[in-house]
């Protein structure tokens, strides 16, 4: 058996890591738990009790487990990093599940597995029924569950909770988050959370304000502007309503969101330079001006063909809901100013199209965002265009092509390898969901539609998510929200390791 | 001083980003309407 730091088996390592994560989320249930405690919610103040109680058994039981004495001279290797990510969004899934099963508000522990992995992997696709009567501490939840998603759970609690963090790095690369802002994981972690803190100041400030503004009161005012600040930034979609940005029937609501979920889908590696000094980074960064060309693109082949079939006249009504769809479903949020089934039945094919592509291509790498990143665009088109320069060149000329990302970077073969590589992925689980909704009875373009939506961990619907859909298509978009936000290569090695144990144990027969 | 100053500053240069992408946007839709 693999033996790794104090004579531990691989095993050991991941249920002491995965361990810790649990016990960090188990306390995250402590906000909502007082929030129902401060506002009177008896009924989700149990259940919250109760998730609670579960999880901290079930970390306990992993820590045991995993040698929990010893747990601090483990030393932790990639396969163990990419394994403890996987592993741990399981087994959070099923324990953050708990509080919304018992609410009643999803139709049983399958929706309720389905929200939690929605709101973790910032997608918003929603299946708890009857969100305009929900308390506000499962409210918080579900937001706290999308705000933390997006920031990267698993290093959060591991960064926090203990002190061995030499090999926590190799963990956040499992979680898709590869940018060190620091010299230790610690540093990176902070750096990313005060990013975030300021800009949640910032923005549930100026949402409250508004909220204010257009009549809620005040408490309810700050509650919306929190949950609607948690979703915008971490680019998930979720909403305290049914009519997620509608209900608010504000064009300043949805400005302010527009420039949060904008900013929430960049780079935390580009926040940390422009904060540090590097203006220009904004400016210069291929991943950004990526996202700048295709999305302005699609905001504006969209508006163009919207208009001419006069759908929406007016640049206020374009803007509202034309722009604001294509940017929204660009930076995977997934908050939505049209009805769902007004994209099927209004937009037509070709509005449809420009959403699906806006979808696949997505936000930025090393952000709350999804899709296949600008990054990874961006890298793709340089790689094939240092390959046609290539091609016209004397044959005696070396070309040397950079990218600008945070610093200049020569473009190697390896690097449009792994892009192209993430690249066909996402295709194949766009495909491959798609094909399977069409066998399930779905319209083509209503499957593409929704499979990009889940492939990209974007949250905006046609129609086809709701309780009533089969169960194997639930399933199925569980794990490809799953797949999608880990960006493969953690699950592959998650099951590449249990396959590797069930095959050890099965020859030791 | 939980922030910065160069840290504010870079706070004022991406919301100024952000402000004038979504600007450039609405002129966009704005022209398109009036045109098309």
């Amino acid at each position: 058996m693999n033996k790794t730091g104090a004579g531990a088996s691989s095993a050991r390592v991941i249920c002491y890591y995965t361990g810790w994560v649990v016990i960090g989320t188990a306390l995250l249930i402590l906000i909502p738990l007082l929030t129902a405690l401060l506002l009177r919610e008896w009924s989700p103040a149990l259940d919250f009790l109760i998730g609670f109680s579960v999880s901290v058994l079930a970390g306990a039981g992993l820590l045991l487990l995993g040698g929990l004495g010893r747990g601090c001279r483990y030393r932790l290797q990639w396969m163990h990093g990419f394994v403890i990510a996987a592993l741990s969004w399981l087994v959070l899934m099923v324990l953050c599940g708990i509080p919304y099963l018992l609410s009643g508000h999803t139709e049983g522990f399958l929706d309720a597995c389905f929200d939690v992995m929605s709101g973790f992997t910032t997608t918003g696709l929603v299946l708890t029924q009857d969100l305009d009567h929900l308390s506000v501490s499962l409210n918080m939840w579900r937001h706290i569950l999308t705000f933390v998603g997006g920031q990267g759970m698993v290093v959060l609690a591991l960064s926090f909770l203990i002190k061995n963090t030499g090999g926590a790095y190799k963990v956040y690369v499992g979680e898709a988050k590869d940018v060190e802002l620091a010299p230790n994981v610690i540093g990176t972690a902070r750096q990313i959370w005060k990013i975030s803190m300021v800009y949640l100041v910032l923005g549930t400030a100026a949402l409250w304000v508004v909220g204010v503004r257009i009549g809620l009161s005040p408490l309810p005012a700050f509650f919306h502007a929190l949950f609607l600040f948690e979703s915008s930034w971490s680019t998930g979609g979720f909403a305290p309503n049914s009519q997620n940005i509608m209900y608010y029937h504000s064009f300043l609501y949805e400005i302010i969101t527009l420039v949060i979920f904008l900013l929430g889908s960049l780079n935390f590696g580009l926040h940390y330079a422009v904060w540090r000094k590097d203006r220009r980074e904004l400016f210069r960064n291929i991943e950004v001006r990526s996202f700048l060309v295709t999305s302005f693109l699609a905001c504006a082949g969209a508006a163009a063909l919207l208009s001419a079939s006069g759908l929406y006249t007016g640049a206020v009504a374009v803007f509202r809901r034309v722009v604001y769809n294509v940017l929204s479903a660009h930076t995977t949020t997934g908050l939505g100013s049209v009805y769902a089934r007004q994209f099927a039945l209004e937009w037509g094919d070709r509005g449809v199209l420009i959403l699906i592509a806006a979808m696949l291509i997505g936000g930025s790498a090393c952000s709350t965002a999804g899709g296949i990143k600008g990054l990874r665009v961006g890298i793709l088109v340089k790689g094939m265009m240092a390959d046609v320069k290539k091609i016209l060149s004397p044959e005696r000329s070396v070309k040397i092509c950079k990218i600008h990302h945070i610093r200049d970077i020569v473009l190697e073969d390896s690097a449009v390898k792994s892009a192209a590589l993430i690249t066909v992925l996402y295709f194949l689980l766009f495909s491959a969901g798609t094909v399977l909704m069409v066998f399930l009875g779905y319209p083509l373009l209503d499957a593409a539609f929704e499979s990009a939506s889940v492939s990209g961990n974007v949250g905006l619907s046609i129609g086809v998510t709701s309780p009533a859909m089969p169960s194997v298509l639930k399933v199925w978009f569980i794990a490809a929200m799953y797949l999608g936000r880990l960006e493969f290569l953690s699950v592959f090695a998650l099951v590449g390791f249990v396959i590797g144990g069930v095959k050890k144990k099965w020859s030791a027969r | 001083m939980f922030l910065q100053k160069n840290e504010l500053l870079g706070m004022a240069a991406e919301l100024l980003a952000g402000v004038l992408y979504t600007a450039l946007c609405f002129g966009t839709a704005a022209l398109l309407a009036a045109v098309l």
